[in-house]
């Protein structure tokens, strides 16, 4: 019977440092396990030393990598996708063309030491990239207006002003030789004012088809600043300010402007604020006789322009009412006459030229006490003699008339003193 | 000494009245009233003693020819107190009769913002105890020379409210509020060209050609 | 760069509007000569304006028609100032080379189109311009910095983040000798820079919001879903008004000889004119679909109906 016991614990022991022995040998001597990590990303590097360099990677065959290694059991929770990190290096190129890069494991993450880790293969192993040469290229931008301007207002395409006026475009010279032109429409059927707005710019091709870039390619501006002066037009008409003067009063004038109207445009709130009739100048009417032909020419406030065509405007004026006569008048009055005199007119009527609204010209005529009377001024007259003295035209009764300034008077002047008898 | 008519801006042989005309508007246009408080006050007041000198100057040599003219004596009105070129524009005259009481601090305050040392009137007033009305209101004045437009208008507000019958206050924060329209010259009516723009059109006449084409 | 300062062509008499081109168009040939080609795309009307500030104290420069490489017609009038433009130019490539870093800094990877750009500039160009104008470059990088730092504060100052670019906008004349002319300048160009800076806010505002953006008027007043009331956007338009005023305050004290209708133009008709726009969400409004649709030749002008 003992010995039969002894067999047993014998089984058992053996069987137990057997599977000791095995557990030892699976955790710490164990053969490694092999697993596949895919969806690795494929890094570029040295992409920034290219950009210095005038060269741009266009495209690259696979940017994801799968590796399959094999690592002990411990490392395998550790390793993923985002924790192993793969290259492929292109800082050495230096001109444009295809090249094959190696994929290269650069690093594992750090709690795994890379001696434990044996990649047995990558797929792909390696990276089939285009190199091209990168370019900028300015390229002038075109505005394309659309549309028909509303009636009443001025598009001023020639004073549009476009900020920036050019793009630079940088990418794959590829692509961006393709480009023709930069455009940016707009259309102005519906406006009614200045306007500055925000346009997409749209890059044609030479067959006039628009291009679609890359992500490899740059615009320095995706959008342009376009602002469009938009006027109004307007028909204003022509006049001008009446002065009253020289008996002459602003109904007795009849004026006639040639052309009547004027077509300008400016900025809507300039010219709202133009005077209608606008004014073309300031007519004396003291200076017309009786009709008069006057050409003045247009002097528009800044921001207004003609588009009319004509640059003068021609204005006649014609009298009516207005009449003139040549009254006489005997009501003369010295002043200052010299002491020790005797003074006598020899001029006892003169006639006076008069003008004014016909009625008060023929109620003058009539009426011989109208008021006026020439004023004659002795003070520097001393001496005996026959003179002509200025007399001065007095009219303080009628306002509205006018008449002359002066007019010459006859005077004789003889001394008190006894006068020697003719000898004998 | 500059030449007289060149500071008017008129011919030499511009009319009295062409002459009376162009003073009159460079008086609206410099008047200190425009520049209350403005960091600049004392380029202004420079430039309105250049104009009176300059009119002075004109109407003596026009009156020395033409005999008795005594039109030209009224010129001396324009002379009068509150444009006194003191190298700074002090705080208008009549004024300063509304200042509430003599605090040294706040006269203290004044002087240095009038000489534009606007760091030494703020310590002065952050050391100052009491926040009253004037307080507020020179805060206001160097925040307005420093353009620190918001906050003067803020602190003018708060001392019109805390003391609602004070015309310098009032006058202040109405500047700010754009409810004072100083002179602007938006006379675009004149049509003399200086003569470097001709030169300027001589040698623009070659785009001339090309007008069309800029869109 | 940002386009707000310009002058109201619309109201421009022929002879100015042409000055206005042959500054713009001479600010480009120089930004070509001075630093290569490519900086050429860098020319903008807030520059121009800043060209037409600095000349207006001087004789009329030279104009002349030169080659243009931007336009179909080929030749173009533009004024011809080396000595002129060269600080301009400066400030140009530096200015626009710092916006282009803070895009970049925005938008954060390195594929991005400011990147692509800075690179191509920034070396030579940008050296070149802060050799040509060191305190000046130094202070648009210390302002910029002030101002991020502002931003990060979320700060509801308009004044205090408006101050920063503003200094910048003043330091372009920080170079000019005479007190009398950079003292008004600097005031000219310090007010333009607080406009410009406001513009851009308002009209940043609605994108701000949308994407919890930093913008000072998000934080100085209560946008509701990006627009501010009526009674704010006066407040602003006020503050604008305020601004014209003291520039065209400053930009009476300076003997200008040429250019001075162009430039009062643009203070006092410009600024306005542009805030309202903006206000109306009118400024640079992406233009509509009517008429814009892509179209090719081959197909006979069928628009495909791309959205923008």
């Amino acid at each position: 019977m003992k010995q039969r016991t002894r067999k047993l614990v014998m089984m058992l022991a053996s069987l137990l440092a057997a599977i000791l022995l095995w557990l030892y040998v699976v955790t710490s001597v164990a053969p490694e396990a092999t697993t596949r990590i895919s969806g690795i990303e494929i890094n570029l590097d040295g992409t920034i030393v290219l950009e210095e360099r005038g060269l741009i990677i266009t495209s690259q065959d696979a940017d994801m990598l799968s590796l399959e290694l094999s690592t002990p059991r411990v490392n395998l929770s550790k390793l993923n996708a985002k924790s192993i990190r793969v290259n492929a290096d292109a800082s050495k190129i230096r001109e444009p063309g295809e090249y094959t890069l190696p994929c290269v494991v650069a690093s594992f993450p750090d709690t795994v030491r890379s001696s434990n880790v044996q990649i047995l293969r990558k797929v792909p192993d390696s990276v089939k990239i285009t190199v091209s040469k990168l370019v900028s290229q300015p390229v002038p931008i075109k505005l394309n207006l659309t549309g028909s301007v509303k009636t009443g207002y001025s598009v001023e395409a020639g004073s549009a002003m476009l900020e920036p006026e050019e793009i630079v475009v940088v990418g794959p010279e590829e692509e961006v030789h393709m480009i023709d032109k930069a455009v940016v429409s707009y259309d102005v059927s519906s406006l009614e004012e200045t306007t500055i707005v925000s346009l997409p710019v749209v890059f044609l091709n030479a067959d006039g088809e628009e291009i679609e870039f890359s992500e490899h390619t740059t615009v320095s501006a995706p959008t342009v600043n376009l602002t469009l002066p938009v006027l109004r037009t307007r028909e204003i008409k022509m006049g001008v300010q009446l002065q009253a003067g020289g008996g002459v009063r602003e109904n007795n004038a009849i004026v006639t402007v040639n052309p009547k109207t004027i077509r300008v445009k400016g900025a809507a709130d300039v010219i709202e604020a133009l005077d209608d009739p606008f004014l073309l100048g300031t007519v004396d009417l003291s200076e017309i006789t009786s009709h008069e032909e006057r050409t003045f020419p247009l002097a528009l406030p800044a921001g207004v322009t003609n588009i009319s065509g004509e640059s003068e405007v021609s204005v006649t004026i014609d009298l009516k009412g207005v009449s003139s006569a040549s009254i006489p008048i005997s009501d003369i009055r010295i002043i200052n006459a010299p002491e020790g005199y005797r003074t006598e007119l020899s001029t006892r009527t003169v006639n006076v030229n008069v003008r004014g609204g016909t009625e008060e010209i023929n109620e003058l005529k009539q009426n011989k006490n109208n008021g006026i009377y020439i004023l004659v001024d002795l003070t520097d007259y001393t001496q005996d003699g026959a003179f002509t003295v200025t007399g001065k035209i007095v009219n303080e009764t009628h306002p509205s008339v006018s008449v002359g300034k002066t007019v010459d008077i006859g005077i004789v002047i003889t001394s008190n003193a006894p006068q020697p008898s003719p000898e004998d | 000494m500059k030449d007289p008519y060149e500071v008017l801006g008129v011919s030499r042989t511009a009319s009295d009245n062409e002459i009376k005309t162009a003073y009159r508007e460079l008086v609206k246009k410099y008047h200190p009233d425009n520049y209350a408080n403005n960091p600049l006050a004392d380029l202004a007041s420079e430039k309105m003693k250049e104009i009176n000198e300059a009119y002075d100057a004109i109407t003596r040599a026009r009156a020395g020819q033409s005999g008795a003219s005594g039109g030209y004596q009224s010129s001396g009105s324009y002379q009068s107190g509150s444009y006194q070129s003191s190298g700074s524009y002090q705080s208008n005259g009549g004024y300063q009769s509304y200042r509430t009481g003599s605090n040294s601090a706040y006269a203290q305050a004044r002087s240095y913002i009038n000489i534009n040392q606007l760091d030494a009137a703020e310590s002065l007033l952050n050391a100052a105890a009491n926040r009253d009305a004037e307080w507020y209101y020179l805060k206001g004045m160097i925040a307005y020379r420093r353009g620190w437009l918001d906050e003067a208008r803020q602190h003018y507000q708060t001392a019109c409210a805390m003391v609602p019958g004070n015309y310098e206050y009032q006058n202040a924060l109405r500047t700010v509020q754009g409810g004072y329209t100083p002179y602007r010259q938006t006379n675009y009516q004149r049509t003399d060209m200086d003569t470097a723009c001709d030169i300027c059109n001589a040698l623009m006449c070659l785009n001339c050609l090309c007008g069309g084409c800029g869109r | 760069m940002f386009g707000y300062v310009r002058p109201r062509i619309d109201v421009l008499a022929a002879e100015e509007m042409d000055a206005y081109r042959a500054a713009y168009c001479g600010l480009c040939r120089a930004l070509g000569k001075q630093y290569g080609f490519r900086a050429r795309f860098l020319v903008n009307y807030d520059m121009t304006f800043l060209y037409l500030l600095r000349s207006g104290v001087r004789v009329r420069a030279e104009a002349a028609s030169c080659w243009c490489p931007a336009r179909g017609c080929g030749r173009k009038v533009c004024t011809l100032d080396p000595d002129g433009y060269e600080t301009v130019t400066a400030c140009t490539v530096i200015l626009c080379v710092e916006k282009l870093r803070d895009n970049l800094r925005d938008e954060g990877f390195l594929r991005s189109l400011p990147y692509r750009f800075l690179r191509l500039l920034y070396r030579r160009a940008y050296k070149k311009a802060a050799r040509r104008l060191p305190a000046f470059a130094a202070l648009t990088t210390e302002q910029l910095e002030r101002l991020r730092t502002l931003e990060a504060a979320q700060s509801p100052s308009i004044d205090a983040t408006a101050d920063a670019f503003a200094r910048i906008v003043a330091g372009c004349v920080a170079d000019l000798e005479d007190p009398a002319l950079r003292r008004p300048m600097e005031q000219v160009l310090y007010q333009t820079g607080r406009f410009l800076y406001l513009a851009d806010a308002l009209d940043d505002l609605r994108e701000d919001c949308k994407h919890e953006a930093y913008n000072p008027l998000r934080f100085r007043f209560a946008p509701n879903q990006g627009e501010l009331s009526e009674q704010e956007l006066d407040y602003l338009t006020q503050l604008t008004d305020s601004s014209v005023n003291l520039a065209g305050a400053a930009l009476a004290l300076l003997p200008l000889q040429t250019c001075d209708r162009l430039l009062e133009n643009t203070v006092y008709l410009g600024f306005p004119a542009v805030f309202a726009a903006v206000r109306a969400h009118k400024f640079r409004a992406k233009a509509g679909l009517a008429g814009i649709g892509r179209r090719s030749a081959k197909d006979g002008n069928t628009p495909k109906g791309e959205t923008e």
